[in-house]
């Protein structure tokens, strides 16, 4: 009886170990390190196109944005994600990308970073792995969103419009609107009317907004603010997949726009 | 990983005490049977280090036992007896490992997601939108990151999934937007 105590044991530690020991299929981007959702593993990522590609207006900056949602308990939900972003003469762009932006998702799991490369001249669009140097080559595709796209937001004819004027943000000159959209009540399901404001400020030299303001009841408050803009040409090898990073395809075209 | 136990080496005296004594005729039969099924299950052999962990382990643990009525056969078929088990064991262990499991198709409920200001609950590639997201902006970019999570980690996220097998892991694609925060879903299977 002892023995065979010892040895479901053994057998226990043994299948332990082995279902902590199995690689990520795809050689992953590793897994959660931290206090987060238990067993999360980041198995891949992939660059979707740009919606446009801007020329002649480099410059690189932190992004960071913030959202915050109080529940009907008064509960508060509170989320940052950070990125850093460049864009280059060319309209070459690159994003290092943190993934707090998961959620619930991936909870407060300590996941790696993930770098997005869109190069509309060399055609090709990358997402690097610096932590196992593994990169996901897609190719450049033509509408931007290819067959069928993502979600877009549904577009109001009633929407009001305002000027908030000029201001300088960041060192850049910014222009500010305000966005109202009304969702009249009833439409979904709603007894009163439901008001989403979007203010943006937005930098006519960078094309891009310097910061953006969302107010929606149903998804709380985002703030995303660019701060650190430099106006300066980006190094050229920010935007080059390095030489030791080993090159995976996408499984198809944008992945996504093909099921 | 090697065989110690083989009809060929059966001596006449060891068969002749299987004959007399059931319980270590009861335990050759299981080592048998567990042989077979352990080539059956050998594609799912378990990798080196932990083949190498389990007759570390199994070394030490049969340090210092009583010795048996009969004791270098017993041993050596015990030790059979132990590594076939451990295959059984580890190939059960592969089996449950998220991802491997073919039963593991995970269901969604596509009528309760909450559309918020999209134009459609899902889009033309399989992806809904998470409640409570944001709509992507109409000229936003947007990345897609494959996770692994488990069950009740969507279902946190507001994807409405059978709530059984909840610990249950499941691939799936997210479309994060400009800013970084995740929009739709996409599971995979």
């Amino acid at each position: 009886m002892r023995s065979w105590l010892a040895f479901m044991t053994v057998l226990g530690a043994a299948a332990l170990a082995v279902a902590q020991n199995v690689a990520p299929p795809g050689g992953g981007f590793g897994g959660e390190r931290g206090g987060g959702v238990r067993g999360v593993r980041i198995l891949g990522a992939e660059a979707g196109m740009p919606a446009r590609v801007i020329k002649n207006a480099p410059y690189s900056a932190d992004l960071i944005t913030e959202t915050t949602q109080v529940l009907a308990d008064g509960n508060r939900l509170h989320q940052t994600t950070t990125a850093r972003i460049y864009r280059d003469s060319e309209g070459r762009t690159r994003r290092e990308q943190s993934l707090s932006g998961l959620g619930a998702l991936t909870g407060r799991a300590r996941l790696p970073r993930v770098v997005f490369i869109n190069d509309p001249v060399a055609g090709v669009n990358y997402a690097l792995n610096p932590e196992n140097h593994t990169a996901t080559r897609s190719a450049w595709m033509h509408p931007a969103y290819g067959r069928g796209g993502p979600p877009r937001l549904a577009r109001h004819s009633d929407d009001k419009v305002e000027s908030l004027g000029t201001e300088t943000m960041e060192g850049v000159a910014v222009r500010g609107t305000r966005t109202t959209t009304t969702i009249p009540a009833g439409k979904i399901g709603n007894e009163l009317p439901i008001l989403v404001v979007i203010e943006t400020w937005y930098s006519s030299d960078l094309d891009t907004a310097i910061l953006t303001r969302r107010s929606d009841p149903r998804s709380g408050e985002t703030v995303s603010r660019m701060s650190n803009v430099a106006r300066a040409e980006p190094s050229a090898s920010l935007f080059q997949l390095p030489a030791d990073f080993k090159v995976v395809e996408a499984p198809r075209p944008g992945h996504w726009s093909s099921q | 990983m090697a065989d110690p136990v083989r009809p060929g080496l059966m001596s006449a005296e060891r068969l002749a005490h299987w004959s007399e004594c059931p319980a270590c005729a009861n335990r050759q039969k299981m080592a048998d049977d567990l042989r077979t099924l352990a080539a059956q299950e050998r594609k799912r052999e378990a990798p080196p280090r932990v083949e190498a962990f389990l007759m570390a382990e199994f070394r030490r643990r049969g340090q210092g036992r009583r010795p048996m009525a009969v004791p270098k056969p017993a041993a050596t078929w015990r030790m059979a007896l132990w590594a076939a088990a451990g295959l059984v064991l580890m190939a059960s262990a592969l089996w449950r490992i998220p991802g491997q499991n073919p039963l593991s198709v995970p269901a969604v409920t596509g009528s309760a997601v909450q559309t918020a200001d999209m134009d459609d609950a899902e889009d033309g590639n399989g992806f809904i939108p998470l409640p409570n997201a944001e709509g992507l902006e109409p000229n936003g970019d947007v990345n897609v990151v494959s996770v692994e999570v488990p069950r009740s980690a969507v279902v946190a996220a507001g994807i409405p999934l059978a709530d059984d097998r909840a610990s249950e892991m499941v691939k799936a694609d997210v479309m994060l937007g400009s800013d970084g925060l995740a929009r739709a879903i996409r599971l995979a299977n």
